[in-house]
């Protein structure tokens, strides 16, 4: 050791290199929990810190009636936010204050002192701005102030058919009617914007970005005709103003194929009207043909009628004789009327609309069979015309405990059992096409991204044959045309119908001052091209039965339906001479 | 025996071969080629760069010209609202509803019993007729005229 050092390690030199060495094993351990054990996990909060993500709203698909009409479409529009941390500065956010109250009409004051209400984060000033104003405030580019895309939902006809178009809410979600019960096919899928980002959140130009474009949500046409469903509300809303009554329904429907043209409900709420903060606006808000049964009192006779007939039990001449009461076990059926006909054919029953002849039918036809074709029309079971909430209604069979031999005779006059407004008027559209039972429908097409759905047509049954279907369409117009001064006859029309009246149920029975006036008919008579469903509740202006009250609200709308649609009169016109 | 001239031993010149490029050309040829792949890249990129702005700016005017469609539809859609079109055409253009046109022939009485119960008949009320105006009541005086 010639330079004095030692030629071999110190305990010093030993004990730093120990000490390095250790320092360097634990940085690589530690390298290598972070770089492999955990790197999912810190890659995952390193493009939570530098990676921000927008969303891109998506188109909301148009709702269309059956002329291509948009009763429900929607619009862009933007939403303003103002950025709290870069308002902090004082200066800038007062001119920026006032320059955006400019632009938004706004307040200034109140603006700067929302904008400067927190340190951080987005506060909201303006949502659903139209789109040509949020582009020239983003031309203007104030400091602070950031735009996002939005859209507003848009109902060019108002409240027309609110219960069934529906309303979008503040997030975008459909909230009843179609645009709940087809929020999946209106909603598109929203796009991304994945960015890096500064430290203060703001995109950096230039870097890492990747986007992905939203898909417009689809179209959903209807089989709703505007102008249609604008007649059957218009008189809707007139008869239950006119009778003083609680509520009503007025459904048109084309009875060749089951397509719903019209579906009208009083009370109702649409876009304009609806308060989302009114505890009793489902009562308003839903589709009242679908969710809500009733007792259809006489119309029912039609369908008693029908399943004797077709049985061969009997035909339009067939008679019987009507002492104006019959007593079925200990119970005493009496005539509406209490009137007592002597010996009467089928057709003067219908026409007359007797108790005791629909009575007599059920024991001709006997409970096993009554069920079986009531079950054969629909009764008692959902139409699954594809709205939300629909019932399938209500009917004591046989083989049920609570069924007495009562329950055949008053169901034989529709008394006893409840079925919707929807599933009445789709029991009587089989007199109206030659015995098949069309399941209603009131989507026509659906026009998404992967290809345009339309539904077609189907053909549920055939309760009765073409030639009982006739017969009892031949009874039914008898009903309207064969009675002078009916309430449903339409000048220059052959018409078919049934009234119907009906008490309304109480759970202690019936309330016996309160009844449902009903009317169910089709037109013209021979080659149908609507069918209507009147339904007006509790009515208190002194007029009670279904021919005083719906029939003639039945003749008024099938009449505007029939100049709407171009139909030629199908008879010589006839009515009272109005002359100067 | 004569004798060529014995030609002067020179130096050949040393041609350079396939196997022997001067290090200097090969230097520049390489920087050439650098600088060749280079611009290109650079040119690409900016060639990229432009048309990625162009497309940017494209899509946005599509976006901006989609969303005026979608709001000139949606104010097309309510001005034809059927509300207002009926309230324009009655207000403003005096327009009334249509009426079916009733035509009327009476050649027999008017029967004497009706099939329903009395009370439960809906019978029409007589529309009282509006008066004539000044120019028809006029033209009861033309001979011919009724």
């Amino acid at each position: 050791m010639a330079d004095g050092r030692p030629d071999h390690l110190t305990w010093r030199l030993r004990l730093l290199a120990t000490i390095v060495g250790l320092a360097m094993c634990a940085l690589f351990v530690r390298l290598g929990m972070i770089q492999i054990v955990d790197h999912a996990k810190y890659a995952e909060e390193a493009a939570v810190t530098h990676k921000g993500v927008d969303t891109l709203p998506a188109q909301r698909g148009a709702i269309l009636d059956a002329t291509g009409f948009p009763l429900a479409t929607s619009v862009d529009t933007y939403d303003v936010y103002i950025d709290a941390f870069l308002w902090q500065q004082t200066t800038k956010a007062q001119k920026a204050s006032q320059q955006l109250a400019d632009e938004l009409r706004m307040d200034s004051r109140a603006l700067y002192a929302a904008g400067t209400s927190r340190k951080t984060g987005d506060v909201s000033v303006r949502r659903q701005l139209p789109y040509e104003q949020g582009q020239a405030l983003d031309k203007k580019d104030i400091w602070g102030v950031r735009l996002s895309r939005s859209s507003q939902r848009i109902y060019p006809e108002g409240d027309l058919a609110g219960p069934v178009v529906g309303l979008v809410g503040l997030d975008g979600k459909g909230l009843w009617g179609a645009e709940a019960d087809f929020d999946s096919i209106l909603n598109g899928k929203p796009g991304l914007i994945s960015s890096e980002r500064d430290a203060l959140g703001r995109p950096i130009s230039f870097a890492g970005r990747t986007e992905r474009d939203p898909v417009a949500g689809g179209e959903v046409q209807l089989t709703i005709d505007r102008f249609i469903q604008g007649i059957a509300e218009r008189n809707l809303n007139a008869a239950v103003q006119q009778y003083h009554a609680k509520s009503g329904q007025i459904i048109v429907m084309n009875p060749a194929t089951g397509a719903i043209l019209a579906m009208a409900t009083n009370p109702s709420a649409g876009p304009k009207t609806a308060d989302l903060n009114d505890p009793k606006l489902f009562d308003r808000v839903r589709d009242r043909g679908v969710t809500d049964m009733y007792e259809p009192g006489s119309v029912l006779k039609t369908l008693t009628t029908a399943a004797a007939i077709d049985m061969g039990k009997v035909n339009p001449n067939s008679t019987y004789n009507d002492t104006g009461s019959v007593t079925v076990g200990t119970y005493k059926i009496m005539n509406w009327d209490f009137s007592a006909n002597g010996t009467t054919t089928v057709t003067q029953f219908l026409q007359k609309s007797l108790n005791t002849g629909a009575v007599w039918l059920s024991s001709l036809i006997g409970a096993k069979d009554f069920y079986r074709y009531m079950q054969a029309f629909g009764l008692s079971e959902p139409t699954h015309v594809g709205l939300s909430g629909e019932a399938e209604g209500l009917m004591r069979l046989p083989n049920d405990q609570a069924w007495s031999v009562v329950d055949l005779a008053t169901n034989a006059y529709g008394q006893g059992l409840a079925a919707t407004p929807l599933q009445v008027l789709t029991a009587v559209n089989v007199f109206a096409n030659g015995g098949k039972l069309m399941r209603p429908y009131i989507v026509s097409s659906e026009v998404t991204a992967s290809g345009v759905r339309t539904f077609q047509p189907v053909e549920v049954r055939r309760p009765v044959s073409a030639q009982t279907a006739a017969t009892v369409g031949e009874l039914m117009h008898q009903v309207v045309d064969g009675v002078d001064l009916h309430g449903a006859q339409i000048p220059g029309y052959d018409v078919a119908g049934k009234t119907g009246t009906t008490l309304v149920s109480i759970p202690t029975g019936y309330d016996l001052d309160s009844t449902i006036a009903s009317f169910a008919g089709f037109i013209p008579y021979k080659n149908p091209r609507i069918s209507v469903l009147i339904k007006i509740d509790q009515p208190t202006g002194g007029l009670n039965l279904g021919g005083q009250v719906a029939a003639p609200v039945f003749a008024k709308t099938a009449a505007e339906i029939m100049q709407y649609l171009g139909v030629a009169p199908t008879k010589a016109k006839t009515g009272s001479l109005a002359a100067r | 025996m004569a004798t060529l001239p014995r030609i002067a031993a020179r130096t050949p010149v040393r041609l350079p071969s396939a196997n022997h490029i001067p290090r200097t050309l090969l230097a520049a040829l390489a920087l050439l080629v650098v600088a060749a792949v280079g611009l290109l890249q650079v040119m690409q990129t900016s060639q990229a760069a432009t048309a990625g702005y162009e497309f940017g700016a494209l899509e946005t005017d599509r976006r901006d010209l989609s969303a005026q469609v979608r709001s000139l539809e949606a104010q097309i859609a309510q001005s034809a609202n059927e509300g207002q079109m009926r309230e324009l055409a009655m207000a403003r253009l005096g327009m009334v509803p249509a009426t079916p046109s009733v035509g009327i022939k009476v050649d027999a009485a008017a029967p004497s019993r009706v099939t329903l119960p009395e009370r439960y008949v809906v019978r029409p009320q007589p529309t009282p007729l509006p008066p004539l105006s000044w120019w028809e009541s006029l033209l009861r005086f033309v001979p011919g005229f009724k």
